[in-house]
């Protein structure tokens, strides 16, 4: 399988990440080729940063979906920017079992500082909103940008926080000694959960708590609702027309992170469908051992400063060189469907469909030659 | 690099572009100066073990070489050492963390792992614990997630109306915003994309912490040849590698100029770490990088 029979059979690819290895652009790209595929395609992207706007040479991308490149492509490329208040708000209106109920909650004054601020609620936020995407059947495939994390794998991890913070245990916890605050209740409590619960209370201030009880007591009609959501996103993920995409550096850092990223996803039931090793090389230096050789017989001849660049060359091509090592080691390690591309590191800024389409060449060409690795 | 009495810095920057290795050079050449230093990674996953080959890096620092220190400082540690402090019974604190609810509660919390890790960085500064140390550097997170714990005081001493929590927060905006005590660094490479981030986060962090942050360009292209003695090398006509390879560093040089422009939209001046490619370890590239940062360039 190669990058368009991936893009043709999966209704999902999922980018993931460390941050600053070129996930926007790589999605974007993978984007631009679906579109010539003749797919509608949309590309998702979380990034405050607004990479994917520059990117696409956009200097605006909202919440909305724009079209790039009208008339250019066989098929259709969208791209839109997800507004994570604005998920999370319709979020909440949309579960909530009354519009009375979704208000309070809205203007609640823990829900206004943390609904964005939770740990995971952006990567929360990104399957909300490609949930509702999914649902509208607009599209054939759906590249989603994921946020930018510390490693790849936070992306996976990180909605399960959220889910566990709305489970029902969590929020009758909260709840206990507040709604019916007497002594009954704290005496129906145990021990332990008393004395953390006492220990919270100090820590965090009585205003604090009591916003937080309010909170909770706002939401706690719609467990049920949530808890049908997150198991929808959970089928979604490991669906087999869902398929994941690494996109990393190329040094060996970087490399043990994909090897743990390719062992959790097989452990989780998710579909790993390719790795991209991005800016693995410069253009001069070909992947193929044998190119990129220099004139040797002529180097006393043209002087000290044909010695000093020949030098510089040789020492770059040696860093390059060692890098790849690394990587075809890894290749060898991991299972055979999985598509491996190395990509080189463009002599240019990537910020134009143009150049988009030329990365997407290059993702498709290369994964040709490797394959005879 | 010209540290005067700061005794926090922290170091950040767009993802990949090498924080890490200059918050460790930073470490080693104040370390060279006299101070002792404690180096200190944040998250859940050491980056240093890797690097500098060397294991067992944990929550309490251990020397990597004399008068440097390394930590890793984990959420969950400080958060456990911060409810100590403060509910003090150590048996309290174990229900507290043994707790299920409570546990699932902190994980999610927002800007709570955020002030923890605060609180402990600041500790001596707020005269709550004793510091062996007379500088932290901080490796710290990548653009969007340090502004957020930067933010977290600011944002967390308006929630929390009164409390320790209330105090802490606002002491700590204090130390954050003080150019005496802490200093930040951010280090970019002169591309497109990351100069453009660290322009926005410069404006952020100056209107937000009332800092001057220091600018570390990295990874720069330094040819040993001019353009001009590059285009007057005679070639031989078959050398295709060259021709490209000299291309390639024509191109570069021009994009890397341009980039280099940019950063005086937004900064007086800056210091510029060469790409380094033949480090022998990772204590090799440490002191290849401390070397950029003993010059200042002006804009």
């Amino acid at each position: 399988m190669g990058f368009d029979e991936l893009l043709k059979s999966k209704k999902v690819l999922i980018c993931c990440g460390s941050g600053g290895v070129g996930k926007t652009t790589l999605s974007a790209a993978l984007g631009v080729r679906a579109a010539e595929l003749g797919l509608k395609v949309l590309v998702l992207t979380i990034d405050p940063a607004k990479r994917l706007a520059t990117s696409l040479g956009l200097d605006q991308l909202g919440d909305e979906q724009r079209q790039i490149g009208q008339g250019r492509f066989v098929g259709e490329l969208y791209a839109s920017m997800l507004d994570m208040k604005k998920t999370f708000d319709d979020f909440i209106i949309r579960l909530a079992p009354s519009p009375a109920i979704a208000e309070r909650v809205l203007k609640n004054n823990v829900y206004q500082q943390v609904s964005t601020a939770l740990n995971g609620s952006q990567e929360y936020t990104s399957l909300e909103k490609l949930l509702q995407i999914m649902a509208q059947k607009k599209f054939d495939i759906v590249i989603l940008d994921t946020p930018p994390t510390k490693h790849a794998i936070d992306f996976l991890h990180a909605p399960i926080k959220i889910h566990t913070l709305f489970q029902d245990s969590i929020i009758k916890w909260f709840l206990m000694p507040f709604t019916t605050l007497d002594k009954m209740s704290l005496g129906l409590m145990n021990r332990g959960t008393k004395l953390a619960f006492k220990a919270f209370e100090k820590l965090a201030g009585s205003e604090f708590l009591s916003n937080l009880t309010e909170f909770f007591a706002s939401i706690r009609e719609w467990q049920k609702a949530l808890r049908d959501r997150t198991a929808e996103v959970h089928r979604l993920l490991t669906s087999n027309s869902t398929g994941f995409v690494l996109v990393t550096g190329f040094n060996s850092v970087k490399i043990e992170e994909a090897r743990f990223f390719e062992r959790t996803l097989k452990k989780g039931g998710y579909y790993l469908s390719a790795i991209i090793i991005n800016r693995a090389f410069p253009l001069w230096e070909q992947s193929e051992i044998g190119v990129g050789e220099l004139i040797d017989d002529k180097k006393d001849s043209l002087g000290e400063n044909y010695r000093l660049i020949t030098e510089y060359y040789r020492s770059m091509q040696k860093f390059y060189r060692s890098q790849q090592t690394a990587f075809k080691n890894f290749a060898g390690e991991v299972r055979q469907n999985v598509i491996f591309a190395l990509l080189p590191d463009f002599d240019q800024d990537i910020h134009d469909v143009d150049s988009l389409k030329q990365v997407a060449d290059r993702l498709v060409e290369e994964f040709k030659e490797q394959k005879t690795l | 690099m010209n540290l005067t009495n700061q005794q926090l810095v922290f170091v950040t920057g767009k993802g990949g572009v090498g924080k890490s290795v200059a918050a460790a050079s930073i470490a080693w050449s104040e370390a060279r100066k006299g101070k002792r230093v404690c180096l200190v990674e944040l998250g859940s996953q050491s980056f240093y073990e890797s690097f500098f080959e060397i294991r067992g890096i944990a929550y309490d620092p251990s020397e990597l070489v004399p008068d440097v220190h390394i930590a890793l400082f984990t959420p969950e540690d400080c958060l456990k050492e911060y409810v100590l402090h403060y509910v003090k019974v150590k048996q309290l604190y174990e229900i507290f963390f043994q707790n299920k609810v409570m546990r699932a509660f902190l994980n999610a919390a927002p800007a709570l792992a955020e002030l923890s890790i605060l609180g402990k960085l600041t500790g001596a500064l707020r005269g709550i614990i004793k510091s062996d140390y007379d500088l932290f550097v901080v490796d710290c997170f990548s653009t969007g997630h340090a502004l957020a714990l930067f933010r977290a005081p600011f944002g967390l001493s308006t929630v929390f109306k009164s409390g320790p929590l209330y105090e802490q927060s606002r002491d700590i905006s204090k130390i954050l915003t003080d150019p005496q005590l802490t200093h930040y660094v951010l280090v970019t490479l002169a591309e497109e994309m990351p100069v453009v981030e660290t322009g926005e986060l410069i404006s952020q962090m100056r209107s937000e912490l009332k800092c001057e942050p220091t600018l570390i360009c990295n990874k720069l292209l330094n040819p040993p040849l001019t353009l001009d003695q590059r285009n007057q090398l005679s070639l031989a006509e078959n050398d295709v590698t060259m021709k490209k390879f000299l291309d390639y560093l024509a191109f570069k040089e021009k994009s890397q100029n341009m980039q280099l422009q940019a950063i005086k939209g937004f900064a007086h001046s800056f210091y510029g770490v060469p790409i380094i490619l033949n480090a022998t370890s990772g204590q090799d590239y440490v002191e290849q990088f401390a070397k950029g940062l003993e010059k200042l360039y002006g804009i």
